[in-house]
Protein backbone atom coordinates (compact mmCIF):
# COMPACT_ATOMS: atom_id res chain seq x y z
CA UNK A 1 0.00 0.00 0.00
CA UNK A 2 1.23 3.95 -0.94
CA UNK A 3 1.70 6.36 1.49
CA UNK A 4 -1.84 8.36 -0.20
CA UNK A 5 -3.67 4.91 0.33
CA UNK A 6 -2.38 4.85 3.60
CA UNK A 7 -3.59 8.89 4.55
CA UNK A 8 -6.71 8.25 3.03
CA UNK A 9 -7.56 5.34 4.90
CA UNK A 10 -6.52 7.46 8.44
CA UNK A 11 -8.94 9.66 7.18
CA UNK A 12 -11.74 7.06 6.87
CA UNK A 13 -10.87 5.46 10.41
CA UNK A 14 -11.24 9.31 11.47
CA UNK A 15 -14.57 8.99 10.00
CA UNK A 16 -14.15 11.07 7.02
CA UNK A 17 -14.90 9.02 3.64
CA UNK A 18 -13.03 10.19 0.57
CA UNK A 19 -11.68 8.79 -2.59
CA UNK A 20 -8.12 8.71 -3.50
CA UNK A 21 -8.03 11.86 -6.01
CA UNK A 22 -8.96 14.29 -2.84
CA UNK A 23 -6.83 11.94 -0.90
CA UNK A 24 -4.15 12.95 -2.50
CA UNK A 25 -4.75 16.55 -2.26
CA UNK A 26 -4.75 16.55 1.42
CA UNK A 27 -1.41 14.15 2.16
CA UNK A 28 0.37 16.76 -0.79
CA UNK A 29 -0.72 19.97 1.25
CA UNK A 30 0.18 18.05 4.42
CA UNK A 31 3.34 17.01 2.66
CA UNK A 32 4.48 20.36 0.94
CA UNK A 33 3.53 22.56 3.97
CA UNK A 34 1.24 24.64 1.99
CA UNK A 35 -2.42 25.44 2.48
CA UNK A 36 -4.82 23.47 1.83
CA UNK A 37 -7.92 25.63 0.26
CA UNK A 38 -10.92 24.20 -0.14
CA UNK A 39 -13.83 25.28 -1.95
CA UNK A 40 -17.11 23.77 -2.80
CA UNK A 41 -21.09 24.60 -1.78
CA UNK A 42 -22.14 24.73 1.70
CA UNK A 43 -21.92 21.60 3.63
CA UNK A 44 -20.19 19.30 1.53
CA UNK A 45 -17.92 18.55 4.37
CA UNK A 46 -15.19 21.15 4.27
CA UNK A 47 -15.13 22.17 7.80
CA UNK A 48 -15.19 18.08 8.52
CA UNK A 49 -12.23 17.86 6.39
CA UNK A 50 -10.06 19.93 8.82
CA UNK A 51 -11.66 18.15 11.81
CA UNK A 52 -10.98 14.65 10.26
CA UNK A 53 -7.04 16.18 9.27
CA UNK A 54 -7.01 16.97 12.73
CA UNK A 55 -7.80 13.53 14.05
CA UNK A 56 -6.05 11.53 11.65
CA UNK A 57 -2.63 13.33 11.97
CA UNK A 58 -3.08 13.56 15.98
CA UNK A 59 -2.84 17.14 15.76
CA UNK A 60 -5.48 19.64 17.96
CA UNK A 61 -7.06 21.65 15.98
CA UNK A 62 -7.72 25.46 16.12
CA UNK A 63 -10.04 27.72 14.27
CA UNK A 64 -10.67 30.66 13.08
CA UNK A 65 -14.49 31.55 11.91
CA UNK A 66 -13.96 34.33 9.35
CA UNK A 67 -16.60 37.51 8.81
CA UNK A 68 -16.58 40.88 7.70
CA UNK A 69 -14.91 42.75 9.77
CA UNK A 70 -12.25 40.19 11.26
CA UNK A 71 -9.39 42.23 12.27
CA UNK A 72 -6.12 41.52 13.47
CA UNK A 73 -7.68 41.73 17.17
CA UNK A 74 -9.98 39.11 16.92
CA UNK A 75 -7.63 36.57 14.68
CA UNK A 76 -4.14 37.27 16.02
CA UNK A 77 -3.50 39.14 19.01
CA UNK A 78 -5.07 41.32 21.46
CA UNK A 79 -3.67 43.52 24.76
CA UNK A 80 -5.48 42.15 27.79
CA UNK A 81 -6.37 45.68 29.05
CA UNK A 82 -8.49 44.95 31.95
CA UNK A 83 -5.65 42.65 33.64
CA UNK A 84 -3.24 45.92 32.56
CA UNK A 85 -5.08 48.62 33.97
CA UNK A 86 -5.33 45.70 37.83
CA UNK A 87 -2.08 45.72 37.53
CA UNK A 88 -1.49 49.48 37.51
CA UNK A 89 -3.99 50.01 40.09
CA UNK A 90 -2.46 47.51 42.36
CA UNK A 91 0.92 48.94 42.21
CA UNK A 92 0.12 52.38 42.60
CA UNK A 93 1.32 52.89 46.06
CA UNK A 94 4.53 51.65 44.69
CA UNK A 95 6.81 54.37 43.52
CA UNK A 96 7.86 53.17 39.84
CA UNK A 97 8.61 55.03 36.81
CA UNK A 98 6.86 54.40 33.48
CA UNK A 99 9.61 52.79 31.66
CA UNK A 100 9.81 50.07 34.55
CA UNK A 101 5.68 49.51 34.42
CA UNK A 102 6.01 49.42 30.79
CA UNK A 103 8.14 46.61 30.57
CA UNK A 104 5.83 44.59 33.03
CA UNK A 105 2.42 45.06 31.45
CA UNK A 106 3.57 44.37 28.21
CA UNK A 107 4.85 41.15 28.28
CA UNK A 108 3.06 37.71 27.20
CA UNK A 109 1.13 37.69 30.39
CA UNK A 110 -0.78 40.40 29.74
CA UNK A 111 -1.30 39.04 25.76
CA UNK A 112 -4.67 37.48 24.59
CA UNK A 113 -3.67 35.04 22.08
CA UNK A 114 -6.09 34.64 19.31
CA UNK A 115 -6.67 31.46 16.70
CA UNK A 116 -3.27 33.06 14.63
CA UNK A 117 -1.18 33.33 17.62
CA UNK A 118 -2.30 30.24 19.74
CA UNK A 119 -1.24 28.43 16.45
CA UNK A 120 1.85 29.26 16.50
CA UNK A 121 2.98 29.41 19.86
CA UNK A 122 1.25 26.28 20.19
CA UNK A 123 3.59 23.21 22.07
CA UNK A 124 2.20 20.67 19.47
CA UNK A 125 2.02 21.14 15.39
CA UNK A 126 -1.51 22.37 15.36
CA UNK A 127 -4.35 22.03 12.53
CA UNK A 128 -5.37 25.56 12.12
CA UNK A 129 -8.46 26.09 10.36
CA UNK A 130 -9.55 29.24 8.87
CA UNK A 131 -13.46 28.83 7.83
CA UNK A 132 -14.97 30.58 5.32
CA UNK A 133 -12.40 33.35 4.29
CA UNK A 134 -14.30 34.63 1.36
CA UNK A 135 -16.25 36.13 3.94
CA UNK A 136 -13.41 38.33 5.75
CA UNK A 137 -12.98 41.29 3.83
CA UNK A 138 -10.28 42.15 1.56
CA UNK A 139 -7.52 44.32 4.66
CA UNK A 140 -7.77 40.54 6.48
CA UNK A 141 -7.15 38.70 3.36
CA UNK A 142 -3.65 40.64 2.73
CA UNK A 143 -2.75 39.87 6.07
CA UNK A 144 -3.43 36.46 5.98
CA UNK A 145 -1.12 36.47 2.88
CA UNK A 146 1.64 37.73 4.89
CA UNK A 147 1.16 35.50 7.61
CA UNK A 148 0.57 31.98 5.86
CA UNK A 149 3.86 32.91 3.95
CA UNK A 150 6.49 33.88 7.21
CA UNK A 151 4.38 32.21 9.83
CA UNK A 152 5.48 34.76 12.15
CA UNK A 153 4.02 38.34 13.75
CA UNK A 154 5.75 40.95 15.33
CA UNK A 155 3.83 42.58 18.03
CA UNK A 156 5.83 46.19 18.46
CA UNK A 157 5.86 45.60 22.14
CA UNK A 158 7.53 42.25 22.31
CA UNK A 159 9.51 41.47 19.09
CA UNK A 160 8.81 38.65 16.69
CA UNK A 161 7.12 35.41 17.51
CA UNK A 162 8.25 32.74 15.11
CA UNK A 163 6.03 29.25 14.65
CA UNK A 164 7.31 26.85 16.93
CA UNK A 165 5.92 24.38 14.31
CA UNK A 166 4.43 25.41 10.99
CA UNK A 167 0.69 25.04 11.87
CA UNK A 168 -1.39 22.79 9.12
CA UNK A 169 -3.47 25.27 7.36
CA UNK A 170 -6.85 24.66 6.23
CA UNK A 171 -8.44 27.22 4.37
CA UNK A 172 -12.29 27.09 3.03
CA UNK A 173 -14.74 28.97 0.87
CA UNK A 174 -18.03 29.45 -0.43
CA UNK A 175 -16.88 31.64 -3.11
CA UNK A 176 -19.20 34.09 -1.36
CA UNK A 177 -16.47 36.29 -3.19
CA UNK A 178 -13.55 36.01 -5.30
CA UNK A 179 -10.26 36.32 -3.44
CA UNK A 180 -6.71 37.29 -4.45
CA UNK A 181 -4.57 35.74 -7.32
CA UNK A 182 -1.68 35.66 -4.76
CA UNK A 183 -3.41 33.76 -1.68
CA UNK A 184 -4.93 31.20 -4.23
CA UNK A 185 -1.48 30.38 -5.51
CA UNK A 186 0.18 30.38 -2.37
CA UNK A 187 -2.31 26.88 -1.87
CA UNK A 188 -3.45 23.64 -2.86
CA UNK A 189 -6.53 24.00 -4.35
CA UNK A 190 -8.76 21.36 -3.48
CA UNK A 191 -12.94 21.50 -5.00
CA UNK A 192 -15.55 19.34 -2.68
CA UNK A 193 -18.78 18.65 -4.42
CA UNK A 194 -21.70 17.22 -3.83
CA UNK A 195 -21.16 13.47 -3.27
CA UNK A 196 -22.02 10.64 -5.85
CA UNK A 197 -25.09 8.25 -4.85
CA UNK A 198 -22.80 5.72 -3.56
CA UNK A 199 -20.35 7.60 -1.82
CA UNK A 200 -24.00 9.95 0.02
CA UNK A 201 -24.81 5.99 0.95
CA UNK A 202 -22.01 4.97 2.75
CA UNK A 203 -21.61 8.67 4.27
CA UNK A 204 -25.02 8.10 5.38
CA UNK A 205 -24.24 4.11 6.58
CA UNK A 206 -21.55 5.55 8.64
CA UNK A 207 -22.57 8.14 10.36
CA UNK A 208 -26.27 6.40 11.51
CA UNK A 209 -25.36 2.89 11.71
CA UNK A 210 -28.85 2.23 13.02
CA UNK A 211 -30.45 3.20 9.81
CA UNK A 212 -32.33 0.17 7.49
CA UNK A 213 -31.47 -0.18 4.48
CA UNK A 214 -34.25 0.49 2.55
CA UNK A 215 -34.52 3.65 4.21
CA UNK A 216 -31.45 4.41 3.68
CA UNK A 217 -31.33 4.23 -0.33
CA UNK A 218 -34.10 5.68 -0.89
CA UNK A 219 -33.16 9.23 1.72
CA UNK A 220 -30.09 8.89 -0.94
CA UNK A 221 -31.67 8.52 -3.74
CA UNK A 222 -34.40 11.21 -2.76
CA UNK A 223 -32.11 14.04 -2.11
CA UNK A 224 -29.64 13.17 -5.39
CA UNK A 225 -33.35 14.13 -7.13
CA UNK A 226 -34.06 17.07 -5.68
CA UNK A 227 -30.04 18.32 -6.07
CA UNK A 228 -30.93 18.44 -9.82
CA UNK A 229 -34.05 20.41 -9.49
CA UNK A 230 -33.14 24.26 -9.92
CA UNK A 231 -33.40 25.52 -6.18
CA UNK A 232 -32.16 27.92 -3.78
CA UNK A 233 -30.43 26.32 -1.87
CA UNK A 234 -30.74 22.22 -2.74
CA UNK A 235 -29.49 20.03 0.30
CA UNK A 236 -26.11 19.75 1.57
CA UNK A 237 -24.93 15.90 3.30
CA UNK A 238 -25.90 17.61 6.57
CA UNK A 239 -29.01 17.92 5.29
CA UNK A 240 -29.37 14.40 4.11
CA UNK A 241 -27.85 13.57 7.40
CA UNK A 242 -30.67 15.22 9.64
CA UNK A 243 -33.26 14.30 7.62
CA UNK A 244 -32.23 10.70 7.65
CA UNK A 245 -32.02 10.84 11.06
CA UNK A 246 -35.41 12.59 12.07
CA UNK A 247 -37.45 9.58 9.93
CA UNK A 248 -35.31 6.97 12.39
CA UNK A 249 -36.76 8.89 14.84
CA UNK A 250 -40.31 9.16 13.58
CA UNK A 251 -39.77 4.97 13.47
CA UNK A 252 -40.03 5.04 9.21
CA UNK A 253 -38.77 2.30 7.53
CA UNK A 254 -39.47 3.58 3.81
CA UNK A 255 -40.33 6.84 2.11
CA UNK A 256 -44.11 7.65 1.73
CA UNK A 257 -45.58 11.25 0.52
CA UNK A 258 -46.68 11.94 4.12
CA UNK A 259 -43.87 11.38 6.03
CA UNK A 260 -41.60 13.48 3.32
CA UNK A 261 -44.38 16.25 3.24
CA UNK A 262 -44.37 16.66 7.25
CA UNK A 263 -40.36 16.37 7.20
CA UNK A 264 -39.80 18.83 3.99
CA UNK A 265 -38.02 21.81 5.95
CA UNK A 266 -35.08 19.51 7.24
CA UNK A 267 -33.81 19.88 3.54
CA UNK A 268 -35.29 22.20 2.22
CA UNK A 269 -34.57 26.06 3.77
CA UNK A 270 -36.34 27.91 1.63
CA UNK A 271 -39.90 28.53 1.76
CA UNK A 272 -40.30 29.21 -2.28
CA UNK A 273 -38.29 25.47 -3.14
CA UNK A 274 -40.74 23.63 -0.05
CA UNK A 275 -43.65 25.32 -2.53
CA UNK A 276 -42.09 24.12 -5.78
CA UNK A 277 -41.00 20.54 -5.05
CA UNK A 278 -44.58 20.09 -2.82
CA UNK A 279 -46.17 21.95 -6.41
CA UNK A 280 -44.33 18.94 -8.36
CA UNK A 281 -46.61 15.85 -7.19
CA UNK A 282 -44.51 14.37 -4.47
CA UNK A 283 -44.29 11.16 -5.69
CA UNK A 284 -43.28 11.52 -9.02
CA UNK A 285 -39.93 12.63 -7.06
CA UNK A 286 -40.38 9.26 -4.90
CA UNK A 287 -38.46 6.60 -5.44
CA UNK A 288 -40.49 3.53 -7.27
CA UNK B 1 10.34 14.14 -16.12
CA UNK B 2 11.32 17.85 -14.56
CA UNK B 3 12.11 19.61 -17.84
CA UNK B 4 8.74 18.20 -19.17
CA UNK B 5 6.87 19.71 -16.59
CA UNK B 6 8.24 22.87 -16.80
CA UNK B 7 7.93 22.68 -20.31
CA UNK B 8 4.12 21.88 -19.85
CA UNK B 9 4.03 24.74 -17.70
CA UNK B 10 5.35 26.42 -20.88
CA UNK B 11 2.43 25.65 -22.86
CA UNK B 12 0.39 26.59 -20.49
CA UNK B 13 1.79 30.19 -19.90
CA UNK B 14 1.17 30.51 -23.57
CA UNK B 15 -2.19 29.52 -23.36
CA UNK B 16 -2.73 32.09 -21.08
CA UNK B 17 -2.95 30.11 -18.02
CA UNK B 18 -0.39 32.68 -15.65
CA UNK B 19 1.88 30.43 -13.53
CA UNK B 20 4.19 32.02 -10.48
CA UNK B 21 7.94 30.42 -10.33
CA UNK B 22 6.94 28.92 -6.74
CA UNK B 23 3.90 27.43 -8.44
CA UNK B 24 6.03 25.88 -10.80
CA UNK B 25 8.70 24.90 -8.19
CA UNK B 26 5.71 23.66 -6.16
CA UNK B 27 4.25 21.50 -9.20
CA UNK B 28 7.74 20.03 -9.62
CA UNK B 29 7.86 19.33 -5.88
CA UNK B 30 4.65 17.46 -5.59
CA UNK B 31 5.30 15.24 -8.75
CA UNK B 32 8.35 14.30 -6.77
CA UNK B 33 6.06 13.31 -3.56
CA UNK B 34 3.33 11.38 -5.42
CA UNK B 35 5.91 9.96 -8.01
CA UNK B 36 4.69 9.20 -11.75
CA UNK B 37 3.36 5.58 -11.23
CA UNK B 38 -0.13 6.46 -10.69
CA UNK B 39 -1.59 8.78 -13.62
CA UNK B 40 -4.40 10.43 -11.52
CA UNK B 41 -2.25 11.32 -8.84
CA UNK B 42 0.22 12.39 -11.08
CA UNK B 43 -2.48 14.67 -12.79
CA UNK B 44 -3.54 15.74 -9.24
CA UNK B 45 -0.46 17.24 -8.06
CA UNK B 46 0.05 19.21 -11.67
CA UNK B 47 -3.79 20.47 -11.30
CA UNK B 48 -3.88 21.49 -7.48
CA UNK B 49 -0.58 23.31 -7.47
CA UNK B 50 -0.98 25.12 -11.33
CA UNK B 51 -4.48 25.89 -11.30
CA UNK B 52 -6.04 28.61 -9.32
CA UNK B 53 -9.56 29.13 -11.11
CA UNK B 54 -11.96 27.04 -11.93
CA UNK B 55 -12.53 28.42 -15.20
CA UNK B 56 -9.19 27.14 -16.84
CA UNK B 57 -10.25 24.12 -15.73
CA UNK B 58 -11.49 22.38 -19.13
CA UNK B 59 -8.59 24.23 -20.82
CA UNK B 60 -6.13 22.74 -18.39
CA UNK B 61 -7.83 19.32 -18.69
CA UNK B 62 -7.23 18.84 -22.58
CA UNK B 63 -3.34 20.47 -22.57
CA UNK B 64 -3.25 17.48 -20.25
CA UNK B 65 -4.62 15.41 -22.61
CA UNK B 66 -2.33 16.66 -25.39
CA UNK B 67 0.62 16.72 -23.73
CA UNK B 68 1.31 13.76 -21.32
CA UNK B 69 -2.11 11.58 -23.35
CA UNK B 70 -0.08 8.67 -24.34
CA UNK B 71 -0.43 6.79 -20.85
CA UNK B 72 -3.26 7.90 -19.20
CA UNK B 73 -6.13 6.81 -21.70
CA UNK B 74 -6.58 3.62 -19.23
CA UNK B 75 -7.05 5.69 -16.64
CA UNK B 76 -8.39 8.86 -16.91
CA UNK B 77 -8.25 11.51 -14.44
CA UNK B 78 -11.33 11.95 -12.57
CA UNK B 79 -12.00 15.34 -13.55
CA UNK B 80 -11.60 15.08 -16.76
CA UNK B 81 -14.83 13.97 -18.49
CA UNK B 82 -15.03 17.03 -21.16
CA UNK B 83 -14.06 15.79 -25.09
CA UNK B 84 -14.26 12.00 -25.73
CA UNK B 85 -14.28 11.20 -29.25
CA UNK B 86 -14.67 8.21 -30.57
CA UNK B 87 -13.57 7.26 -33.85
CA UNK B 88 -10.70 9.24 -34.40
CA UNK B 89 -8.09 6.46 -33.17
CA UNK B 90 -7.29 5.36 -29.89
CA UNK B 91 -4.41 7.45 -27.93
CA UNK B 92 -3.44 4.07 -25.81
CA UNK B 93 0.12 3.58 -25.04
CA UNK B 94 0.16 1.67 -21.65
CA UNK B 95 2.91 2.22 -19.49
CA UNK B 96 4.61 5.38 -17.67
CA UNK B 97 3.60 8.58 -18.68
CA UNK B 98 5.77 9.82 -21.27
CA UNK B 99 4.90 13.47 -23.09
CA UNK B 100 4.71 13.23 -26.93
CA UNK B 101 6.97 15.54 -28.70
CA UNK B 102 7.83 19.19 -27.70
CA UNK B 103 5.10 21.56 -26.86
CA UNK B 104 7.32 23.79 -29.95
CA UNK B 105 6.82 20.99 -32.54
CA UNK B 106 9.62 19.56 -32.61
CA UNK B 107 10.22 16.24 -33.57
CA UNK B 108 8.09 16.64 -36.85
CA UNK B 109 7.82 13.75 -38.71
CA UNK B 110 9.02 13.21 -42.55
CA UNK B 111 6.28 13.00 -45.43
CA UNK B 112 5.91 9.29 -46.04
CA UNK B 113 2.85 6.77 -46.52
CA UNK B 114 -0.43 7.94 -48.36
CA UNK B 115 -2.98 9.83 -46.30
CA UNK B 116 -5.63 7.93 -43.86
CA UNK B 117 -8.75 7.87 -44.90
CA UNK B 118 -11.99 9.17 -42.91
CA UNK B 119 -13.21 12.78 -41.44
CA UNK B 120 -10.64 15.25 -41.74
CA UNK B 121 -11.72 16.86 -38.47
CA UNK B 122 -11.37 13.54 -36.53
CA UNK B 123 -8.07 12.93 -37.60
CA UNK B 124 -6.61 16.17 -37.37
CA UNK B 125 -7.70 15.59 -33.33
CA UNK B 126 -6.09 12.04 -33.67
CA UNK B 127 -2.82 13.91 -35.24
CA UNK B 128 -3.04 16.61 -32.83
CA UNK B 129 -3.65 14.34 -29.48
CA UNK B 130 -1.07 11.94 -30.37
CA UNK B 131 1.23 14.69 -31.52
CA UNK B 132 1.71 13.57 -35.08
CA UNK B 133 3.16 16.29 -36.78
CA UNK B 134 3.85 14.16 -40.06
CA UNK B 135 -0.20 13.45 -39.94
CA UNK B 136 -0.41 17.25 -39.50
CA UNK B 137 1.47 18.50 -41.93
CA UNK B 138 0.22 16.23 -44.47
CA UNK B 139 -3.83 17.29 -43.58
CA UNK B 140 -2.49 20.78 -43.98
CA UNK B 141 -1.42 20.06 -47.38
CA UNK B 142 -4.11 18.49 -48.37
CA UNK B 143 -6.45 21.49 -46.77
CA UNK B 144 -4.58 23.70 -49.29
CA UNK B 145 -4.38 21.09 -51.90
CA UNK B 146 -8.24 21.16 -51.79
CA UNK B 147 -8.33 24.87 -52.53
CA UNK B 148 -7.46 24.18 -56.33
CA UNK B 149 -5.67 26.29 -58.41
CA UNK B 150 -4.46 29.63 -56.61
CA UNK B 151 -3.62 33.07 -59.02
CA UNK B 152 -1.29 35.87 -57.48
CA UNK B 153 -4.36 38.20 -57.21
CA UNK B 154 -6.24 35.36 -55.09
CA UNK B 155 -3.71 36.71 -52.25
CA UNK B 156 -5.52 39.93 -51.66
CA UNK B 157 -8.31 37.43 -50.45
CA UNK B 158 -5.80 35.88 -48.10
CA UNK B 159 -8.65 35.81 -45.04
CA UNK B 160 -11.12 33.85 -47.20
CA UNK B 161 -8.23 31.29 -48.32
CA UNK B 162 -8.01 30.83 -45.46
CA UNK B 163 -11.10 30.27 -44.18
CA UNK B 164 -11.63 27.96 -47.09
CA UNK B 165 -8.41 25.61 -45.86
CA UNK B 166 -9.21 25.39 -42.48
CA UNK B 167 -13.30 24.30 -43.46
CA UNK B 168 -11.36 21.29 -45.69
CA UNK B 169 -9.68 20.20 -42.96
CA UNK B 170 -12.49 19.70 -40.73
CA UNK B 171 -11.09 23.24 -38.52
CA UNK B 172 -14.07 24.22 -36.31
CA UNK B 173 -15.22 20.50 -35.73
CA UNK B 174 -11.66 19.83 -34.59
CA UNK B 175 -11.37 22.31 -32.00
CA UNK B 176 -14.98 21.55 -30.77
CA UNK B 177 -13.69 18.39 -30.33
CA UNK B 178 -10.27 19.29 -28.06
CA UNK B 179 -11.62 22.15 -26.77
CA UNK B 180 -15.22 21.67 -25.83
CA UNK B 181 -15.70 24.79 -23.33
CA UNK B 182 -13.68 27.63 -25.62
CA UNK B 183 -13.45 28.24 -29.05
CA UNK B 184 -10.53 29.91 -30.93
Amino acid sequence: MDAIEEFRLKLEAAGYLIERPEAALVYLSLKMNKPLLVEGPAGVGKTELARALAAATGCRMIRLQCYEGLDETKALYEWNYHKQLLRLYADRSVNRGWDEVKDDIFTEEYLLARPLLKSLISEQRVVLLIDEIDKSDEEFESFLLEFLSDFQVSIPELGTIAARHVPVVVLTSNNARDFGDALKRRCIHLYLDYPSYERELRIVRLKLPGIGERLCSQVVRYVQRLREEKLKKVPSIAETLDWAQALVNLGADCLDEETVRITMGILLKYKSDIDKISAKKLSSLLPQ
Amino acid sequence: MDEKIVDFCRLLRRYGISLSLAQVLDALRAVELVGVDNPQDFYQALRANLIISREDLPLFENLFRLYFCRSLSSEEPRDAKAADTDGAGDVSGGGKIESVASADGVGMGTEGEALPQGNPALLLVKAVRQGDYALMRRLAERAVHGLGAVRPEDFKRLGELVARAKANLGWEEAVELLFPSRGF
